[in-house]
């Protein structure tokens, strides 16, 4: 009888604890429920992507593009996920390099629209690079790759 | 009856260390509202409309105007949150203001977890708030000042919410790897490498975190040095659920959490000073530990001790 008292007591006491588990759980990632699916899993291969000027010099992402760099994977990877069901609607099957490469395209001319003008007149284009990082018996190595590349034409000069 | 009361004790708060977390919480939520420009674009649908804003428009919130309106709106209600005056609307202002720029962050194509816990809390408080005053049935407290034992109860439901994300997050961690994520530590110096090269490029100044390039070079030379070093933070997440059981149990906990955070952002340049914080103001509770008299005590004791002679 003790033992089912503490039970509903314990149940009624901290109910909030345990709908919250719940609902976190359920709803997965719909703001502001979380699972926390941060580090849940490690694997031999992990990936970032950075953006560089026309010569690949890397840009600063905060200062110039404002947008962090786990943000900025995390744009790649839906805009990949968009340009694969596009693909799909039009009975296209692309794999995941080809989908990284067209998320790519549509994310520069976005990332470009975001810069400002006096950091705009010092770029000439960007570029999308993936990097991939593996620990290749137990030394790490990082390849990376151009997905894709956005010319910028001159500003207009200034009027008189 | 009692033996089950001591399984699941009622921690009672006194008003000044409630006023306390609420004066720490506010300070938070102020510091951490997001910025305008952390925000899509004004006057183009949302690219990846997400959670609550792809049933209901929130795009008027990034009109500049009305984006300063929610910010002396959020300013306004954290005030008398403060003073414990009107505390259902304040915390559901509070709510509603985190709820749209959270949202409206979130809704940029890609999930970021600065705010899940603050507007968590939030929601947990407006609710804990809510029912107390319609079971209480007090009619003053709307709009007056709560009462000491509304803060208490409102506190105890906050531990409950911040227990359960860390619960949660470890539960995560055994579902996603089907109980082996100990094992997969073994390639964390890949996640290292990768989270100091995306610092890097933020600001292409290459962060310094020597304890991350110390403990990366022991895991690859050692795997069970993986293990070790992040093994604890499984169990301290696990853990979290001991926050409810009492003050010195919320110390342990909450600052075995703190003392989590503090690690992760001196080896993986990843700081979640909010949650941390917010772990701090109400699990550890420092301002009702720094009044009790055993505690100077037990402090002027190891003093004298220590004292050279």
């Amino acid at each position: 009888v003790n033992l089912a008292a503490a039970g509903l007591r314990h149940l009624q006491r901290w109910r909030w604890f345990y709908v919250a588990v719940l609902a976190g759980h359920l709803a997965q990632e719909t703001f502001p429920f979380s699972h926390w699916p941060m580090y849940a899993s490690f694997g031999s291969t992990t990936s970032y992507v950075y953006v560089s000027d026309a010569d690949g010099q890397p840009v600063p992402h905060l200062a110039v593009l404002r947008v962090g760099s786990p943000t900025l994977k995390k744009r790649l990877n839906r805009e990949a996920e968009q340009a694969r069901a596009e693909a799909a609607r039009h009975g296209q099957a692309i794999g995941v390099a080809e989908s990284l490469r067209r998320g790519a395209a549509r994310l520069l001319p976005e990332l470009a629209a975001r810069i400002a003008p006096a950091d705009r007149a010092r770029l000439r284009g960007l570029r999308l690079v993936f990097v991939n990082v593996a620990d290749r018996q137990r030394v790490l190595v990082r390849t990376p790759e151009t997905l894709a590349e956005l010319t910028l034409p001159p500003l207009a000069a200034p009027g008189p | 009856m009692s033996r089950a009361r001591d399984l699941v004790p009622q921690v009672g708060f006194a008003a000044w260390e409630t006023l306390c977390m609420r004066a720490g919480f506010a300070a938070v939520l102020w510091w951490e509202f997001p910025s305008l420009h952390q925000l899509p674009p004004a006057g183009a649908p949302l690219p990846f409309p997400h959670a609550l804003a792809q049933w209901i428009d929130l795009t008027w919130a990034l009109d500049a105007g009305a984006f300063a309106a929610l910010r002396v709106a959020l300013l306004a209600a954290a005030a008398l949150y403060v003073a414990g005056v009107a505390l259902p609307f304040a915390a559901l202002t509070m709510l509603g203001c985190y709820m749209v720029a959270g949202t409206l962050r979130n809704s940029l194509g890609a999930i970021g977890h600065m705010h899940q816990l603050m507007t968590l809390v939030l929601l947990g408080q407006t609710l804990a708030t809510w029912s107390w005053l319609v079971a209480h049935r007090s009619r003053t407290a709307w709009l007056g000042r709560a009462p000491a034992a509304l803060h208490a109860h409102a506190t105890r439901v906050t531990l409950q919410i911040i227990a359960a994300s860390y619960v949660l997050s470890g539960i995560t961690k055994l579902l996603t790897t089907d109980g082996e994520w100990l094992l997969q530590t073994r390639f964390a110096p890949v996640q290292l490498e990768k989270t100091r090269w995306q610092e890097f490029h933020n600001t292409l100044v290459m962060p310094e975190t020597p304890l991350g390039d110390l403990v990366s070079r022991l895991c690859l030379e050692h795997g069970w040095v993986c293990v070790a070093f992040f093994g604890p933070g499984l169990l301290v997440e696990l853990g979290a659920f001991a926050m409810l059981l009492g003050r010195v149990p919320a110390l342990v906990a909450g600052g075995a959490i703190v003392l989590m955070h503090v690690l992760i952002a001196l080896t993986m340049a990843l700081d979640f000073l909010q949650n941390a914080a917010i772990v701090f103001l109400f699990a550890v509770n420092a301002p009702y530990w720094l009044t009790r008299r055993h505690v100077w005590r037990g402090w002027s004791a190891w003093k004298s001790m220590t004292r050279p002679v």
